[in-house]
Order: C-alpha cells, then structure tokens, then sequence
C-alpha cells in the first residue's frame, strides 16, 4: 500500500465534509452532472441578464444586411442588420423561458394524473390510461401543426403544445412508481391508521417520487427546447419573440446559406445543442441516482470512514 | 369472558396472481377476540395469518366471510365510515423495516396517528409516553432519528409505540417482538398484558411458541389458509391433537445445548395456497396420513377438554 | 487459520449535533472453518452494526476502526476499497429484516442472479438455473423466481434472502437474525440447512440472534455481546452450564421454556446510553452480582479454559 493510499485510508473525514448536503455528494460522484450543472448555470444567468450585457437590442438595425463577423460584432449581422450576439443573448431568455414552463406543463399535467392513476388503480386508472393512450398516439407534429394554425403563433401556444406533446410521457412513468410505493408496507399502515387519501399521497407517496420527477422534469426541459427549436423552424413560432429557433428558421428562410452567411444559423443551432446537452447531462446522471430500479441498496459502494484505534487507557 | 370485540367468520381472501387466477390465502377462518383475551394465532410462514390480520382491518380483498367489530358488521363499510374504527382498531405491522416511512423521523411516525384522529391536546405528551411505554427511553435520543438509524429491535418498538399512542381497544399485532431479545421482549409483553387486563383485545400473531404459551389465552393454529387446531393455551401446547400442532412444538429449540429433544422436522416445500392438495390440505406433509386423508377434508371438531378443537379425524 | 478474525472492532456513528454513538465498542472475534458462531444480546447491543462493519457496509454517517482478518489478510485497512474485492464472493450476508434486501420492482430471480452477474460467475440462462437451484436450496420452487417481492410471504422472502447470499459461495456467512421472520419449522428446516452448509462446505458461520435456545441448538460457539462490547464468548455448552459472566447467566434465565416449569426472570433495568462514556462495568446498574471494583473500574479480561473469555471482575463464575 502506498502512503498515499494509506493517508487516504486512516485520516479521518473532517466534520465538515461529512455533514455535505447530498446535492454536493451527488454532483462529486457524478462529474457529468456537474458539468451540465456549470453550463446551465452560465446559461441561466445569461438569460437573467440579458438585457444589461447584450452590446444591442433585440430589434436594432447596427451594420449592414449580413454583416461579416468582426469587432464590434464578434457573430456578425442578420439578415436585418441586426447583432447575432444580442439577438442569442436576448434569445437564451426566451428559450430557456418556453422550455421550463413547458416541461413544467407537461410535468404538472402527467404528474398529477400519473399519481390519482397510480395511487386509486381500478376503474379510474383504466379510464385515465385510456385517454393518455389516445394522446400518446396522436402524432405530434399534426397535433402541433393543428393547434397552431387554430390557435394562432403565439408563446403560450407553443408552450401549450409542449405540455400538451410531453404529459403522457410523464404520466405513464409517474403512475408506474406510484403503484409500486402505494404497495409499500408503510403506505399500509398509513391506511390503516384511516389516513385520507391526500394525506398519504402528500405524505408517503410525494415525497418517494418526487426525485424522480425532479430528474425526469431537467430531461423534459431539454425535450422542451427541442421541440419549441423545431415547431419556430417550421414556421409555427412566435413571430415577435426571437427564441434561438426562431433565429435558425429566419436565417434559412432569408437565404442566408446563399449569402454564405452561416453566423446567422450556426451560432443558435449551437446554443440548443449545447442547452439540451447540459440538461441531458443533468438529467440522466441524476436519473441514475435515484431510480430505484437501477439500484440494489445492499450491493452499493459504502463510503464509512477509517479512524485510528482510541486510546487504549481512554477507553478501557 | 366478555362480549367479543372482534369476530372473524369464515373468512376467504382471494389475491388476484398474474391473469390466471386467484390465490386463496385465507380460506375459511374464523375467530374471536374478547375484550381482555389475548388469542395468538401461530402457523407456517405463508399459511395466511397476516392476511387474516390485514383482512380484519379490511386491507385485504375479502371474497367471502364476515368481520365485526363490537357486534356491528364492518365487512363492507367504506373508508369514512371506517375510520372511527380505525382509531380503536391498531395493526403492528410484521416488518418494521418496511413499515416505517424511510422519510419519517420517529417523532413524526410516533404523531402521525394522533394528527390523523385530531387529537390535539398533549401531543407531545403523548408521542413521549407511548415511545416510553415502548422501552425507548429516554425518548430525545430517539426522537429525530429516521428508520435506518435505528436498530431492528428498536424500529419494532417505535411500530408499537405508534400503535399504543391512540390507545386502542383492539390491537392486532403481526410478530411485534419477533426481533426483541429476551428481556425487553418481557417488558413489551407484559405491558401488553397489563393493557389486556384493562379490557384491551389482542390477536397476536407469533411464531413463537413460547411467547404464545406464556401471554395467550387461546391459541390458534393456521396450516395453509386453515385453522386446523384450536382451544385454551394449556391444551394446545400439553396436549396438541393435530399432528401439525405436533410437529410444531417438537422442533421449538431448547435452551440446553445438550437436549436437542426429538425435532420431528417436515419435510417439502412450504404449500403453496395456489395449489392447494385435495382431501386433507396437510396429507402430503403429514407423518400419519391415511388412504382417507387424500379425499376427505376434515373440518376442526372437538378434541380433549372442552373448548379444544382440532381438524384431524385421527386425532 | 481462522477464516474470520475480528481485532478491537469499533464503530461509532455520528449523531446530529456533532454527537457520536460508540456502537461497536472494541470486540475480538474468531472463527474456524466450519464452526459456527452465535452472537446474541439485548436489541441494540450492536450485533447489526459488527456485522455490517465485518462486510464494510456501513453508512456514510460511520467511522470505524480495528482489523477484520480473512484467511489471515486484513481487508478492512483499506476501506471500500479492499472490502469490494471479498464481499459476496468470499463473506456474505444475510440481512436482518427479510423485504430490506429486497427491491419492490424487480423479480426475486433477478435480484439472487445480480451478484452471480456482478462477481461474473453467470448470467443469462446459467444465472437463471443457477438462481433456481439456490432457491430450491431453500425450499422454495425454482419457479417462483419470477414473482415479485410483495407476492412472497414474510417467510418465503426470508429464505430468498439465504439464497441470495449463498449465490456465490461464501466460505464466510453472516447471518443476522435469519430466522425471526419464520415460523419454528422452516427454522429448524433453515437451521438444518445451514448446519449441513457449514459441516459440508466448511462454512464458517456468524448467527446473530436474540434466541438463546437456538443458539444451543444450532451453534458451536457463542458470544454474548452488551453494550457495544463483548461480555462473554466460549462454547455454547461453557456458556449454558459455567457461564463466567452474570449477564450470560440471566439472559438464560430470561428465556421462556416451552416444556420447563421454571418462571422467566426477566433483566430489571435498561442498557447505557452508547452516546456516553461509561464508567466501570456497563452491565454494573443490573447486575445482581456486582461488588466493589465494578462501578469504578473496568473489569479486565478473563479466562478459564481456553477459548472461554469474560469481562468481569467476579472470579470463580457468575
Ligand atoms: N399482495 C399479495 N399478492 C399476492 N399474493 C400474496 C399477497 N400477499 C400475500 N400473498 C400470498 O398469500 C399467502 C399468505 O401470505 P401471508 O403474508 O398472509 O402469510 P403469513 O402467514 O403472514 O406468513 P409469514 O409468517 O411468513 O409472515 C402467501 O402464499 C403469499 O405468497
Ligand atoms: N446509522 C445509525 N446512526 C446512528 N445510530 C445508529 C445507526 N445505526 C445503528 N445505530 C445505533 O447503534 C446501536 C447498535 O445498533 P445495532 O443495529 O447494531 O443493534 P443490534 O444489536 O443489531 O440490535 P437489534 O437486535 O435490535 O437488531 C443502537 O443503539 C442503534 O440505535
Ligand atoms: S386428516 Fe389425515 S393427513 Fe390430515 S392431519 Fe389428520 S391424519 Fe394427517
Ligand atoms: S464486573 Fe461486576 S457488575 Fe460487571 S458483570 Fe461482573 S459482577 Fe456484574
Ligand atoms: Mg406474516
Ligand atoms: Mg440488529
């Protein structure tokens, strides 16, 4: 054993490392996360600040029809003469903002009925489950382009659509993990205790679930972003909010491939790889955590510390 | 002996298995529990007795049968009506490892009956009581620890001090000391049994035969979703009449190391309730069996004194 | 060579508000192949957490110190990190409380071939008649692996569970409480089971356990644990019939006898506080025996005959 190793194994833990919160734990086991986490931090702030640190406004004319890149623009100009890097900034906003109330819908939507499903089963879970198979099997684009054409172009409609594309998804995973925990013996007991029914739910079956909701909720964002990026790439976004998709559909839709103008698409189709990435990161590493099917509590790593031997007059 | 507390008649209780079919786990049992008795119910793992439990509380999907609780039939009442019964009526859950919410600090799976029935004067008080009753004392070295940091000795005394905390009438105990050492399992029982001279009813579940022959009033014995031998705890433990009843109590270990007795162990596979034999649902285990007992099923009938019961003709 | 040896084991748990609970408090342990030995004592005395330390598997919240010794190396120094090599493939468990191991959503079968696949021994079609055979081991159907933990009796997931650590061939098992959850017949059928394991595969055996009369039945040594330490270990015939400390003394006379006629006395008074320093004798407060030196010093180790130790100031047995 190298005295390295043997450090490692005999120093104690100070106080402090072990009383870390499980968030800390988690990101340190899980570098991945941690990365995703940085990114969406930066991302997050970018969008909270947008309109102090963007050099221009969102609809300002600053140069010429598809600027090149240069210095005082480092992503050039579109085909409005407008600052690509303003616009992304002022974007991130907007994406971020249609993805998380989205997934938030589809999470609120699937989640509640995953859990009445679940948690009541019988003849309510059929009929539940019946109309969640009627919507899973709905395409989503004609659902999408129906809504939008009847509705109108607007944010709230592309969010509702989301909710509208992803709840079933979240219901059917819920109301899975539900019926296992109302199996559970201490929900029994609750039961027999004459606990009402809101109780237990809020109570035992919430709390059990919750994680996994909460990391199924980072993944739905980044299915979110996607899917605003393609429904404003068809043509069915917002025309007054430039979101990321918007920003790609208007730079195919000015032509701006024949001007070789590619800052005007690389650019935001880079900032929603790079969104949906970190959320997956995100996602899937704390899906790992905490999935309990994925996990078999007597075959984990335990992490008990090493100390030295007391003092043998102290303690005998 | 007073008036029953806790009648179950002919119970049947059927869990659906896959799409086939169901499973009958309980198939036909009936007891009585009076205010001040204490009945064990005793019996292989798997022959039903917690599902009786459960069915009296009506957690298990009755088929057939009838319960009720101080003469008044709860067999189909529905969750509201219920609950009033449900705050005299306590069940100790079997395994205090999955019965207490991992979430739950003790104090909190301690207060949670009290907060279900409304009862708000004392809590405190209450919740302290009940964990001292218990034999968790002092109570704030436990109070806000969760489940996982308790031992399994102590996890089944925070089961029952939830249980005592709403001071029932009716208790209904699955194993509460099964993982108690000697002496804090004589403290439990007797508190049990000072709760059971004040007119508290108990149907306790054991698989300890000598627990059961020291604290019991009546024993029953389940093979199989059955009662197949049944009386006064003298005479089920002196004079057993079933040979499973037999062969239970020869394999009981004893404490000398030196007298290993003569353990008539049985052999095969526990039954299973989804394949119950014909004739005498023990004949395929049973060391006397005869030609008859593959066709005949024998209901329990008297045997020895009076009270004592057994389902065996060759009794 | 003992198969396990255990040297000045401790263990002790954080407690909210930097508080620390000595729960193992120094326990010397040793086991031949094939013996087997019953460690009992009152609930809460330590017994999971010695065990659970002997398989590196405790919490986060533990600290711990002293050697676990297997076939003579001491795989405890490094942590995690020289227990995983030897854990299920050469010391095993049986977890106290049968549904703990056991996870809600998956097959029983899935889960008894899940260290078979991790130590890379089976899998696939092998894991699934192996996972039948060991449950069969047991008494249970080979085809009730793909039932689900909540459609097995209390009992029947018990038994799964003595499957499971079997899986790989232990040449080490502890057991804790393997047995509470059943009935006397499937533990003496378990009983049997394990004894045959031991005598035919040289199996050294750890049973804890809070029942007396099984560990005479079943067990060649036994050693009384309270308060975190070790009060007495010997044989199991030294202990019922000379036992050296008075606490071994009145546990005997705390269990109910099916057939005997004497009245159980039970143990007035309750444990320590593991949260604070003892002084003296632990058992002092309770003893019936206790004299001068007992509730000022610490009483030293003795023996008698070999192998037969105490922690009592008495001389001449309790
Ligand atoms: N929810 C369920 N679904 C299907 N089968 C079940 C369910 N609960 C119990 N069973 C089956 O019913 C039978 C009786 O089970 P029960 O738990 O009542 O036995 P028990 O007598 O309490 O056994 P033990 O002493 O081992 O706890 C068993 O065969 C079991 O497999
Ligand atoms: N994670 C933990 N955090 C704090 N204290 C703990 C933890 N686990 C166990 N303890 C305490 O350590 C002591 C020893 O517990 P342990 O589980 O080893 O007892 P045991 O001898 O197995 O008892 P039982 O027979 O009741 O299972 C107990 O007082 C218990 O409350
Ligand atoms: S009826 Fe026959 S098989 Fe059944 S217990 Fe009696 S002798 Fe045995
Ligand atoms: S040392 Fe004294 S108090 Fe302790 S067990 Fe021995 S006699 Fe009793
Ligand atoms: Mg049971
Ligand atoms: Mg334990």
């Amino acid at each position: 054993m190298s005295p390295q190793e043997l450090a490692e194994a005999i120093i104690p833990a100070t106080a402090d490392t072990r009383r870390r919160p499980p968030v800390w734990r988690f990101l340190k086991g899980h570098p991945q996360a941690a990365i995703g986490a940085a990114i969406l931090i930066v991302f997050a702030l970018i969008a909270i600040l947008g309109p102090w640190i963007a050099p221009y406004g969102p609809r300002e004319q600053v140069g010429p029809i598809f600027g090149t890149p240069s210095n005082p623009h480092p992503l050039g100009l579109d085909d409005a003469g407008i600052d690509i890097l303003s616009l992304l900034i002022h974007g991130a906003r907007i994406t971020l903002i249609v993805g998380f109330t989205g997934a938030l819908v589809a999470v609120l939507v699937g989640g509640t009925i995953g859990i009445i499903s679940g948690y009541f089963g019988g003849r309510l879970d059929n009929l539940l489950m019946r109309v969640t198979d009627y919507f899973l099997v709905l395409p989503d684009l004609v659902l999408l382009i129906v809504v939008a054409s009847i509705w109108g172009r607007s944010l709230r409609n592309i969010i509702i659509i989301i909710g509208l594309v992803y709840w079933t998804f979240m219901a059917r995973l819920i109301r899975s993990q539900v019926k296992v925990v109302r199996e559970r013996a201490y929900v029994k007991r609750a039961q027999a205790l004459g606990a009402s029914h809101l109780r237990i739910i809020l109570r035992h079956v919430l709390p059990q679930v919750l994680p996994l909701i909460l990391a199924q909720t980072v993944l739905m964002v980044a299915l979110a972003i996607f899917l605003e990026t393609a429904i404003s790439f068809l043509g069915l976004g917002d025309p007054n909010a430039p979101s990321w998709g918007r920003m790609i559909e208007n730079g195919f839709d000015r032509s701006a491939i024949s001007y070789g103008a590619w800052w005007a698409i690389v650019p935001p189709g880079l900032a929603v790889a790079i969104v949906i990435m970190a959320f997956n990161m995100l996602g899937t590493a704390a899906e790992d955590a905490l999935n309990p099917r994925l996990k078999v509590s007597h075959l984990l790593r335990r992490h008990f510390r090493m100390r030295p031997l007391p003092d043998k007059d102290a303690a005998r | 002996m007073s008036e029953p507390l806790l009648e179950i008649e002919d119970l049947v209780v059927g869990y659906r298995q896959g799409r086939k079919g169901v499973v009958q786990a309980v198939d036909g049992v009936s007891l009585a529990v009076a205010a001040g008795a204490m009945v064990a119910l005793v019996g292989e793992s798997g022959c039903g007795k917690t599902t009786t439990a459960q069915a009296a509380m009506r957690m298990a999907p009755i088929a057939s049968g009838r319960i009720r609780y101080r003469g008044a039939d709860i067999t189909a009442l529905g969750s509201r009506a219920l609950r009033p019964i449900r705050r005299e009526l306590q069940l100790i859950f079997q395994d205090p490892y999955e019965s207490l919410d991992p979430r739950f600090r003790v104090r909190d799976t301690v207060l949670e009956p009290l907060q279900i029935h409304g009862i708000a004067d004392d809590r405190e008080g209450r919740m302290r009581r009940a964990l001292e009753r218990a034999g968790l004392t002092p109570p704030e070295l436990y109070l806000d620890r969760y489940p996982h940091e308790l031992s399994g000795g102590q996890r089944q005394r925070v089961s029952i001090a939830a249980a005592l905390a709403l001071e029932p009438t009716m208790l209904l105990a699955d194993e509460p000391v099964s993982m108690l050492d000697v002496s804090v399992r004589a403290g439990i029982l007797g508190l049990l049994d000072d709760l059971r001279r004040d007119g508290l009813g108990v149907l306790m579940i054991t698989h300890d035969l000598s627990t059961a022959a020291r604290y019991a009033d009546r024993i029953c014995v389940m093979y199989l979703g059955r009662i197949v031998e049944e009386g006064p705890t003298a005479e089920v433990i002196g004079d057993p009449r079933h040979p499973y009843t037999q062969a239970l109590l020869s394999v009981v270990p004893r404490p000398d190391p030196d007298d290993a007795g003569e353990p008539r162990i049985l052999r095969g596979e526990t039954p299973n309730p989804a394949d119950v034999p014909t004739g005498c649902r023990f004949h395929p285990r049973c060391p006397v069996a005869q030609d008859r007992c593959r066709t005949d099923d024998p209901v329990l009938a008297p045997a020895g004194a009076a009270g004592h019961r057994a389902a065996c003709p060759y009794a | 060579m003992s198969a396990l040896a255990v040297e000045d084991l401790h263990v002790w748990f954080d407690l909210p508000g930097g508080r620390e609970l000595h729960a193992v408090q120094g326990i010397d342990l040793a086991l031949e192949p094939g013996e087997r030995l019953g460690l009992v004592g009152e609930s809460g005395c330590g017994k999971t957490t010695a065990i659970l330390a002997m398989m590196g598997l405790l919490p986060p919240s533990a600290s711990v110190a002293g050697r676990v010794l297997l076939a003579g190396g001491d795989i405890l120094a490094g942590g995690d990190r020289t227990m995983r090599p030897h854990r299920w493939t050469d010391i095993a468990m049986v977890f106290q409380g049968a549904m703990n191991a056991f996870d809600p959503v998956r097959t029983v079968g899935d889960q008894i071939a899940e260290p078979l696949e991790r130590a890379g021994l089976a899998a696939g079609r092998a894991a699934r008649t192996r996972t039948a055979e060991l449950l069969e081991l047991v008494g249970i159907s080979g085809e009730r692996q793909d039932r689900y933990p909540h459609e097995f009796s209390g009992g029947m997931r018990q038994r799964a569970a003595i499957a499971m650590a079997l899986a790989c061939e232990p040449k080490v098992l502890l057991a804790d409480e393997p047995t509470t959850a059943l009935d006397v017949m499937v533990q003496a059928q378990i009983l049997e089971l394990l004894v045959r394991l031991t005598d035919e595969l040289g199996l050294a055996m750890v049973l804890v356990t809070h029942d007396l009369p099984l560990v005479s039945q079943a067990c060649t040594h036994a050693a009384v644990m309270y308060a975190g330490r070790i009060a007495e270990t010997g044989t199991t015939r030294e202990l019922h019939h000379a036992p050296l400390h008075p606490y071994t003394r009145m546990l005997f006379e705390a269990t109910p006898d099916l057939r005997g006629t004497d009245a159980v006395r039970s143990i007035p008074g309750a444990p320590p506080r593991l949260d604070e320093p003892t002084v003296g004798c632990p058992f002092q407060p309770r003893c019936d025996r206790a004299f001068g030196p007992c509730a000022t010093t610490r009483p030293p180790r003795r023996t008698t005959e070999p192998g037969h130790l105490t922690h009592c100031h008495l001389e001449g047995g309790a």
